[in-house]
């Protein structure tokens, strides 16, 4: 098991109100405290910030440095304890630029709160300092040691989720990746800190089906390093009109679709140190949503009500963007096509939440759980114009949802001309238009209410039976067989892989001229 | 289980009885209108954990009711029980919805038959 990772997160209106009091006119160092909560995946706690609180008069001052009088630190803490949640201390370096590590002054004076903080709230102390030329963010969790051997973790990332997705990366713990021969065209397009920013971000694809797949290869392609796909679900004959990657091997053998999102990674992969991670489970099961958690961005490919209303949840509770859509064709009853929409959004803090769009509907996530519309006699039942019962799919209309959810993607993290995500877009085939979606959460949405509740969320998981049977439901005939075919096909593939490897030898000696 | 907690808790606010029944939750409504109003009946309903995100589902009742629109199924709660796949038409999850889920309920009611 690995240590767990740590990491720190804010919406866009939190660092607002931390930048108009740590960002000084003046030039001069400033400070302040904070609360935060905690968010726990698998490998990584994301420390969220919650509430700035900031100093009174004669609590602070402000001499070229920045000191605090004890009883701002016991206030603080006082404050953080009532609200059940933990203390950051802030502070920041007004010529600094990028990832900061911490001084000996700075760590002194955090280390002098840091059992303070702990004993008064039951969480660790959480140290964040602002580069004021840049305003990259820094973070380390006061997590190891006692008394005055109290020590530091560092964060390997603070991301703000704001107009855009602002991520600053500690270098040692998240190396920059080296650009790779093969993103030359791709580098070009926005440049090699922008990519170095990309390809770190942690990419979760919720859903390995006809828009999955082809945006599993796109994040590839582009250098993405650390790409999850999650997907209890196994490859069918009637998938292959539209899954990318997808043979009729596979529908034979009844592989899991990890397996063809495996295998197109393997193959489309420009990073230098790749890390693909496949989970044959649901978002909807608790060990699906602790793995969500590991991530900084998710996309949500899924038409069923559940996983949207866990992604839903994460998006607000845990400050993980989820970039959601999805098609609906409109077939004529007597034959031929009245129209197909595709829809596209980014869903987190400050945007509309998937059920004030209309994306799902939370009467519809207990039917799920309790396996109704997996059961064929309770979905004859319903009414042809209910849309639990729409199953039409089009290849080339897939490829046009997955286009449409990765250019969401392309404006929260590149932000073109500083412009970030669209709000939500749907697209029409008939007219060949898109436009707007003009819509805004109710004033008492629960999930605008939420931004940072993080594992004080209400637990949207449970067991998830349909998930359980994909993985236990296989014959040991078509299992062996699905082993001895999987055996034949490494042996095939590392040939490819090598002659690949000398392939791409060859074509990097050729651009050094050798 | 919180939601069920929550659940119970808002009706116990609006003055209702509530029995828990495993995973269900046997509520005690008092009908305004239709051919039971005036009386007590014992609805049934399956809460779930992250209510009141997510609404409940299913409507049991006695044998003897029948909601337009048919779709009656065997009930967990035993012989002498239906339940009805009913959704709630809009559901938006805010604080207090266990007055929506009710004024639900009171409208499937007020539209039963009794046999």
């Amino acid at each position: 098991m690995s240590p767990m990772r740590y990491s720190t997160a804010m919406s866009g209106g939190v660092e607002t109100a931390l930048l108009e009091h740590l960002d000084r006119s003046d030039g001069q160092e400033e400070l302040c405290f904070a609360t935060w909560r905690p968010s726990t995946g698998r490998h990584r706690q994301t420390a969220l910030v919650i509430e700035p609180v900031l100093p009174l008069r004669g609590e602070r001052h402000v001499h070229g440095n920045a000191s605090f009088e004890s009883v701002y630190a016991l206030r603080a803490s006082k404050v953080a304890a009532q609200r059940e949640e933990g203390l950051v201390f802030l502070h920041s370096h007004p010529g600094g630029a990028g990832w900061q590590r911490l001084g000996g002054p700075d760590a002194r004076a955090e280390a002098s709160i840091a059992n303070l903080a702990r004993e008064m709230t039951g969480l660790p102390l959480v140290g964040m300092t602002l580069a004021g030329r840049d305003g990259s963010w820094s973070s380390r969790v006061w997590d190891r040691g006692r008394g005055r051997d109290v020590r530091h973790s560092f964060c390997e990332s603070v991301r703000v989720i704001g107009s855009h997705l602002r991520v600053t990366f500690n270098d040692e713990l998240r190396p920059r990746p080296r650009p790779q021969p093969t993103q030359r065209r791709t580098i070009s397009a926005w440049g090699e800190t922008v990519q170095a920013d990309m390809a770190r971000l942690r990419v979760l694809v919720a859903g390995a089906g006809s828009v999955g797949l082809h945006i599993v290869e796109s994040l590839a392609r582009t250098g993405i390093e650390h790409i999850g796909v999650m997907d209890f679900d196994r490859v069918e004959f009637v998938n292959l009109d539209r899954l990318h990657g997808a043979t009729p091997l596979d529908a034979l053998l009844r592989r899991p679709k990890i397996d063809v999102a495996r295998r197109i990674l393997r193959h489309a992969a420009t990073a230098e140190k790749p890390f693909h991670e496949l989970f044959e489970a649901s978002v909807c099961e608790p060990a699906g949503l602790e793995a969500v958690l590991d991530f900084d961005v998710v996309f949500s490919c899924t038409d069923r009500p559940w996983p949207r209303h866990v992604l839903n949840t994460v998006a607000y509770a845990d400050l993980i963007p989820v970039i959601d859509g999805g098609l609906r064709l409109e077939p004529r009853p007597e034959g031929g096509m009245r129209n197909a929409y595709w829809r596209s959004q980014v869903v987190t803090a400050g945007r509309p939440c998937l059920v004030c769009i209309g994306q799902y509907d939370p009467a519809h996530v207990q039917l799920e759980r309790d396996g109704s519309l997996d059961n064929p006699t309770y979905i004859a039942g319903l009414p042809p114009e209910c849309a639990l019962r729409a199953n039409q799919n089009v290849s080339a209309l897939s490829i046009a949802a997955a286009s449409a959810l990765l250019n969401q993607f392309l404006s929260l993290v590149v932000a073109p001309s500083g412009v970030g995500d669209p709000g939500p877009l749907r697209h029409s085939l008939a007219t060949h238009r898109s436009e707007a979606v003009d819509v805004a959460c109710v004033d008492a949405c629960p999930y605008s209410q939420s931004v940072g509740e993080g594992d004080r969320r209400l637990d949207p998981t449970g067991p998830h039976e349909a998930a359980r049977r994909a993985r236990t439901a296989d014959p040991a005939g078509r299992r062996l067989l699905r082993a001895g075919v999987g055996g034949v096909e490494r042996g095939a593939t590392g040939g490819a892989a090598m002659l690949t490897r000398i392939a791409g030898r060859f074509w990097r000696a050729q651009q050094r001229g050798d | 289980m919180p939601g069920l907690d929550e659940f119970e808790a808002g009706l116990s606010s609006l003055g209702l009885r509530t029995e828990r029944r495993g995973d269900l939750v046997v509520v005690q409504v008092d009908v305004p209108l239709g051919p039971a109003a005036g009386t007590l009946v014992d609805v049934g309903t399956d809460p779930p954990s992250d209510f009141p995100r997510v609404p409940p589902h299913w409507v049991h009742l006695a044998d003897r009711f029948e909601l337009p629109g048919g779709g009656r199924n065997p009930s967990e709660l035993g012989p002498g029980w239906s339940k009805w796949s009913r959704q709630h038409p809009r559901w938006r999850g805010e604080r207090g919805a266990a007055s929506q889920w009710l004024a639900h309920i009171r409208s499937l009611l007020a539209e039963a038959t009794v046999a």
